[in-house]
């Protein structure tokens, strides 16, 4: 592979046409067989977008999923949905509450991984969201210690994530936004993510974005991942000097775009944000990727973004290659 | 005696979320937007009425974050920054980032003032603004490079808009100043001639609501030396627990009931709206849990003024959070009415 792979972190807008399809479905207009063609189809769209755009490791979009926790909670037994909750501005999701003991039921990911990686030659990285986010972004009113309630989703997502192994992935991105919240719980954070993973033969990432990094940088060595894919584009490209006084031995999934800002970013942009990361961790060490998911950005916008992330990159690793 | 039950901060935004989507994508004109707004925020101020709430919230319908209003043009010199996280809770806010001397252009509540006063007269109505402490916490300083003069504008620039308020005669102003609960010694020293400016002539209608954290005694005894008459303390199983285990009610009782009982004889003089209802879990406060806790706190000696939730609602459901003013209103209610 090239220095500086570039990927995605998992979600991509939807086309206005799926979106359509939607609400034909959840009117009753058309059937689960329609719904599920439109899905498909916009999956080969966003992985041919992806692959457009020229990114190295791909993701379909996370097309079939309405909201990172909600796809998990509506899937596990034990959630109950009391309607939409603001996450701020207008995004917003339906916020699940724990109300029994949680259980694996069925595989959740695996079919929508399988189907990407039969419509793409590149490297597809599966997306999930982890234990401890799964538990944070979630009311409790059942179980009587944090832990437990972690811990047990933990085991929820090992057998997932044993199953998408099974299914040929190679590459999985546990998404852990929730991770630098409360700063007693980032040891329960860990050891939730730990658990998860346990046993799990794949190259694995932790994906965390819009929290204050100090308070996690001195955790994150003990985390049994080879990488951590970060927001910094929204920072201003600021906190990676932390990286480096904390002696971070893992690779950086390194946020060149901000996802929640219409303006594209410039290839000029994206090279500096690249370059002051270099300052800190060896290009070895690097991939890149925008902050988060996309999909709260209109559809062009995002793809423009894409290519601005691929041609920065580009235009440092033909530098890098020259020396 | 009579208890009041009173809602703190904003009330989630319900339908008004996608009518506002709808507005920024240009589907419906910005005239629509506005008659929607109000007619959500006359709903909620009527669903308060009717429940006995005293004083009543607009909701803080239109406010996309505590900052939102301030730095989209009424505060000369804050402009909207990066998204961060907004204290422990999976909500996010826009960072003020101050790149000029702070100077409000107009009383950020005068809309809000406006529409609420069409349902509830204004001695009925309670105004909202946040903390000088907050506001400087949760900013980035670029143009005062000196926390002292930086604080000392920002407290300039909301006694205006709580001056704005009082003047306009509604019955409290809630200052949500949550960082004041992590100032250190040496901080609130430096804080306490500014606070007392901030409320001065205002000292019995300024209530300072403290919500995410434990009250800490040192806080609230400070905050009595500044010389004010209410305060709102989050005495909720999550604050309690730090988001463990959130549903030991009981456990919480016990430890409101031990925090009360140690009150210094300036405090035991201020008023205590008690933050007991839950805006961050689901579970629903039973109204017996709320007197029971409303007793436990008159049997210290605390001047209980009220109930209310322990911070912005705006965390919850719509179904839940009306639920949990229900159980509030209900409460206090059977409270005052003698029922223990």
């Amino acid at each position: 592979m090239e220095l500086l792979p570039t990927t995605v972190i998992g979600s991509y807008p939807r086309p206005n046409w799926l979106k359509h399809a939607l609400s034909l479905y959840r009117r009753g207009k058309i059937g689960e067989s329609e719904l599920e063609s439109a899905m498909d189809d916009a999956c080969k769209l966003v992985l041919k977008e992806h692959e457009l755009a020229g990114v190295d490791i791909v993701t379909d979009g996370e097309m079939r999923r309405d909201e990172m926790v909600e796809f998990f909670a509506e899937r596990l037994e034990g959630y109950r949905f009391y309607g939409d909750v603001r996450v701020w501005g207008t995004a917003h999701y339906n916020k699940p509450a724990a109300i029994a003991p949680i259980r694996y039921k069925a595989p959740m990911l695996v079919s929508e991984f399988s189907f990407a990686r039969s419509c793409t030659s590149k490297r597809v990285k599966a997306t999930i969201t982890g234990p401890y986010t799964l538990a944070d972004w979630s009311y409790n009113e059942y179980y009587g210690s944090k832990r437990e309630f972690v811990m047990e989703l933990a085991h929820v997502v090992r057998q997932e994530l044993r199953n998408l192994v099974s299914a040929g992935a190679d590459f999985v991105q546990v998404d852990e936004p929730a991770l630098p919240t409360h700063v007693n719980e980032i040891e329960l954070a860990k050891d939730g993510f730990n658990e998860a993973v346990r046993g799990v033969d794949a190259k694995t990432a932790v994906h965390v974005c819009y929290g204050d990094y100090s308070v996690m940088l001195p955790y994150l060595n003990e985390f049994n991942t080879s990488q951590f894919a970060l927001e910094f584009a929204n920072r201003r490209f600021s906190d990676l000097e932390l990286f480096k006084q904390s002696d971070f031995k893992k690779e950086l999934g390194f946020g060149v775009i901000d996802v929640h800002n219409r303006r594209v970013e410039t290839q000029e942009e994206v090279e500096h944000g690249i370059k002051l990361c270099l300052n800190y961790l060896e290009p070895d060490k690097v991939y890149v990727n925008p902050d988060c998911g996309l999909k709260l950005l209109p559809k062009e916008i995002a793809f423009q973004k894409l290519v601005a992330m691929v041609n920065g990159t580009q235009k440092v690793r033909s530098q890098l290659t020259r020396r | 005696m009579t208890l009041q039950a009173t809602v703190l901060g904003g009330s989630p935004h319900g339908v008004l979320m996608k009518y506002r989507q709808m507005m920024h994508e240009g589907k419906i004109s910005e005239e629509k937007y506005l008659a929607k707004l109000e007619a959500q925020t006359g709903k909620f101020i009527r669903f308060q009425l009717r429940l006995g709430v005293n004083p009543v919230s607009d909701g803080l319908l239109e406010w996309d974050d505590l900052f939102a209003p301030y730095c989209r043009g009424a505060l000369a010199g804050a402009e909207r920054g990066s998204l961060i996280r907004f204290f422990d809770n999976n909500v996010y806010y826009r960072r003020p980032v101050i790149t000029a001397k702070l100077r409000l252009n107009s009383p950020v509540s005068s809309s809000t003032l406006m529409r609420a006063l069409n349902y509830a007269a204004p001695g009925r109505f309670k105004g909202f603004i946040p903390g000088p402490e907050t506001f400087v916490r949760l900013s980035e300083d670029k143009y005062y490079q000196s926390a002292d003069a930086f604080v000392l504008d920002v407290a300039q620039v909301l006694r205006e808009d709580l001056s704005y308020l009082i003047g306009k005669g509604v019955g409290a102003v809630e200052v949500f100043d949550p960082s004041l609960s992590y100032a250190s010694s040496e901080r609130l020293t430096l804080l306490k001639p500014i606070y007392q400016d901030f409320i001065r002539g205002f000292e019995d209608k300024t209530w300072i609501a403290l919500p995410y954290f434990w009250p800490r005694r040192e806080v609230i005894d400070w905050l009595a030396d500044v010389g004010l008459t209410t305060v709102c303390p989050d005495f909720s199983p999550t604050t309690f627990h730090s988001g463990d285990n959130v549903n030991d009610f009981l456990g919480t009782l016990a430890a409101l009931k031990r925090w009360l009982s140690e009150l210094s004889p300036l405090t035991r003089q201020m008023g205590f709206i008690l933050g007991l209802t839950d805006s961050r879990n689901t579970l629903v406060e039973q109204a017996s849990y709320i007197r029971d806790a409303v007793d436990a706190a008159v049997e210290t000696g605390a001047k209980v003024r009220g109930v209310s939730n322990n911070g912005t609602l705006d965390l919850l459901p719509e179904s839940v959070a009306f639920k949990k003013i229900r159980v509030l209103a209900k409460a206090a209610k059977s409270w005052s009415g003698g029922e223990r």
